[in-house]
């Protein structure tokens, strides 16, 4: 009878156990769950306009369709406004599949902190969400539908959050990192600025990105494939750029990173390897390069002399020629030497590059090289000393050094 | 003699149940004081529950007694009742905190929209079964749980290594000596593990290379600990704070999450496994102390008390968490020192002149 009973008893237990950890006990009715994908955040007079893309599977079949899937709530709150949208739909907003959250331009015009805080710190929604801001208002970027996705959350998302192989030309950010550098010693954080590829505005960028390779010879249209589509912004013609940098001081714009920039961004702070330079105009047949990095091994060391600060950076990348447009060999350009002359003037250009990046740092006061970190970590006796003037008294070299097959 | 406990299972015990309860809030809690110097205030707590170990163990050497038998022996019984009924105290205030927070992290991260008492409920149905058992069921469960304990945490750190900035450790020491203090005292609640050993006495073999065995597989637990504090650190600076549940947190932010899903859930599950266990390991000895005093044969009475007394508590007066919560922070962990410090390195003193060289049966 014990026997029995003890076995009764344990079989309860374990079915019980199977329950509490299979979320069975969660009484949400699945029709009436609607699963967010992203969330554009607005402000229209003193109102935090959220609106919610929701994946409806049957909402992805046509692109008219897929505008129906957003939502929006209207609050004095973050939290109210998500709210709201469950009260006026009746379906529950579920964020924990957010992984996207769009900011309109209003909303870094003030201290952005005000908004992400919420979602720092509430367990509803992944504080792993990547964070972008919009050119204009967050909702229209969610109206749209890139020619391959007509969710474009989904679209935003491919660009961000890229696959090795592809160029690191984004600055990608998330509510965690954003959040850290905000309560960071230097109070600084990027976030990618989302600009809208229409049918127009492509042509207009084709035509600039031209021009500009002309007088630029490194940077990339990051963020774009091609794709032909009809002209309205929801009918699947829409592309996204997100290779400019916002920067923020405080919660604050304080000012951007163009494409170059960015890339040199990525260049010192992160590994870039598999990404591509491109080098225009080489020689006096104007030969055009691109280079794919295999090896890059950003450095930079942080001294103190004479009551100054010396930051050096150096950057050493072995690369590869990809492509390049002359045929005076019929080698495989992979196993072509690096010409001298490619390899000075993609030393050049990313030192100048990195060269604007300290002088934007010195001009915004937004730390986004993290000196003061790197200060407080490695100097930590000085670091009352610089803490308030450590950009006044910095001097710095710039080392690039780009080695290719010999 | 066959014992209740094998030494396997003294050091799986540790492995399976001492790492799982320090991942949820205790490295947030530390990190509010001593920032990045929060893996040196876990370290803290971790030497000195080595020395407790090394002279229980040391101790275990030389008798075969319980602590119980050793304490009548010396005080009399009164005053061992006296002592096992502040470890009864003890045990039933180092589990609120413990019990809380998984409850806590049940609720708002499993069941995000209507988190409510029911679903925490089979908690204490687990909780009553396993205080009613003897101790070999925990030996039992360390077999079990020690694998899942060991897949989750190197599940959880080999994804969540890629965002580690070691360097926001530095500079060491620079919250100051009484921040680092700060945050050892605030994490006693959490620590003091090698307290279950003196309950343990007499209830396993041992010699010199086991008693070796046991300490090696105590301080492979706390470096799992120490390295989930570090990882914890080094990816939330900043804001390590604010992060009250690190378990669900720590390796998300990977790529490969982001393109498959959380399939880092495996290993949060298989911890959570083991954290039921972990948990209820304070009542399950206040529930042995409490036979051992009133002499109760009863044992689902008195399992039964104790889970009904943590329940009211913990559910009940669940709108005083945050009071509860830093009483216990701010005036329970001297207490807390006393019962799984203090007394338990004072163990060796317990034995009689001639009863340090007896000869011990096999």
């Amino acid at each position: 009878m014990n026997l029995k009973k003890t076995k009764f008893i344990m079989i309860c237990c374990v079915f019980i156990t199977l329950l509490f950890f299979s979320n069975d006990f969660g009484i949400i009715n699945i029709e009436k769950t609607a699963i967010v994908t992203a969330l554009a955040i607005d402000i229209e007079k003193e109102d935090y306009v959220v609106s919610a893309q929701i994946a409806v599977p049957e909402a992805t079949d046509t692109n008219s369709e897929n505008q129906k899937a957003l939502i929006t709530g209207k609050d004095k709150t973050i939290a109210g406004a998500i709210r709201n949208i469950g009260n006026l739909s009746g379906w529950y907003p579920k964020l924990a599949f957010c992984n996207l959250m769009i900011f309109g331009k209003e909303v870094a015009n003030e201290n952005i902190m005000k908004v992400l805080d919420y979602f720092a710190t509430t367990l509803r929604i992944q504080d792993s969400a990547v964070v972008v801001l919009a050119e204009d208002k967050a909702r229209e970027i969610l109206e749209t539908a890139s020619p391959l996705d007509n969710i474009s959350s989904f679209a935003l998302q491919k660009i961000l959050l890229k696959e090795t192989g592809f160029d690191r030309d984004v600055s990608t950010t998330d509510v965690r990192a954003f959040c850290a550098g905000y309560y960071s010693k230097n109070s600084s954080s990027v976030m990618p600025i989302i600009k809208l590829l229409t049918e127009t505005s492509k042509g207009q960028e084709k035509g600039n990105s031209s021009s500009s390779s002309n007088s630029s010879n490194t940077g990339q249209n990051g963020g774009s494939s091609g794709g032909n589509g009809a002209t309205s912004s929801n009918k699947g013609d829409t592309l996204y750029d997100a290779t400019t940098t916002a920067l923020f001081l405080g919660g604050k714009k304080v000012g951007e990173l163009n494409t170059t920039q960015t890339n040199a961004f990525n260049f010192i702070m992160t590994d870039s390897k598999e990404s591509t330079i491109k080098i225009n105009g080489v020689g006096r047949d104007k030969i055009n390069y691109l280079l794919n990095i295999k090896r890059s091994n950003p450095k930079r060391v942080l001294t103190i002399e004479n009551g100054r600060l010396n930051l050096e950076f150096s950057l050493d990348l072995f690369c590869k020629i990809v492509d390049k447009t002359s045929m005076e060999s019929n080698q495989n350009v992979e196993v072509l030497p690096l010409p001298l002359l490619v390899k000075e003037m993609a030393e050049e250009s990313i030192k100048n590059s990195i060269i604007d990046l300290i002088e934007i740092e010195k001009s915004t006061g937004c730390d986004f090289l993290k000196i003061k970190d790197t200060l407080y970590q490695n100097f930590y006796d000085f670091y009352p000393t610089f803490k308030d003037n450590y950009l006044e008294l910095l001097d710095y070299t710039v080392k690039v050094n780009v080695s290719g097959q010999k | 003699m066959k014992k209740e406990l094998y030494v396997r299972q003294i050091c799986l015990f540790f492995i399976a149940f001492l790492p799982v309860t320090k991942i949820f809030i205790m490295p947030s809690i530390i990190s509010q004081v001593a920032n990045e110097d929060l893996w040196i205030s876990v370290l803290i707590n971790v030497i000195l529950d080595l020395f407790v170990l090394v002279a229980i163990l040391n101790t275990c050497r030389k008798t075969n007694k319980t602590y119980i038998q050793l304490l009548e022996d010396v005080f009399g019984k009164t005053i061992a009742k006296i002592i096992m009924f502040l470890y009864v105290l003890y045990f039933l205030l180092k589990c609120f905190i413990s019990i809380n927070e998984q409850k806590t992290y049940v609720q708002l991260t499993l069941y995000e929209t209507m988190p409510s008492v029911f679903y925490f409920l089979p908690f204490f149905i687990v909780c009553i079964f396993l205080c009613n058992k003897k101790m070999n069921v925990l030996g039992r469960l360390a077999d079990v749980s020690w694998l899942l304990t060991t897949v989750g945490f190197v599940l959880l750190l080999s994804l969540s290594f890629s965002n580690v900035q070691f360097t926001k450790l530095l500079p060491v020491g620079a919250n100051g000596g009484l921040n680092i203090l700060h945050g050892y005292y605030r994490a006693n609640t959490w620590f003091g593990d090698c307290v279950y050993l003196l309950f343990f006495m007499g209830k396993f073999n041992t010699d010199k290379k086991n008693n070796v065995k046991i300490i090696l597989s105590y301080l492979g637990a706390c470096l799992l600990v120490v390295i989930f504090a570090i990882f914890f650190f080094c990816i939330f600076t900043s804001i390590a704070g604010r992060q009250r549940f690190a378990l669900t947190d720590i390796s998300k932010y990977t790529t490969v999450i982001n393109n498959v899903g959380r399939f880092d859930y495996i290993g949060i599950f298989c911890i959570l496994f083991s954290t039921v266990v972990s948990v209820i390991l304070p009542p399950f000895f206040a529930c042995y102390l409490l036979r051992k005093i009133f002499n109760s044969k009863n044992t689902w009475v008195v399992s039964s008390i104790v889970t009904g007394i943590i329940f009211i508590v913990v559910i009940l007066l669940t709108q005083y968490y945050s009071s509860i919560e830093n009483f216990i922070f701010n005036y329970c962990n001297t207490y807390f020192i006393l019962m799984a410090f203090v007394l338990p390195i004072l163990t060796p003193l317990l034995l009689k002149k001639g009863e340090k060289y007896e000869l011990k049966e096999n």
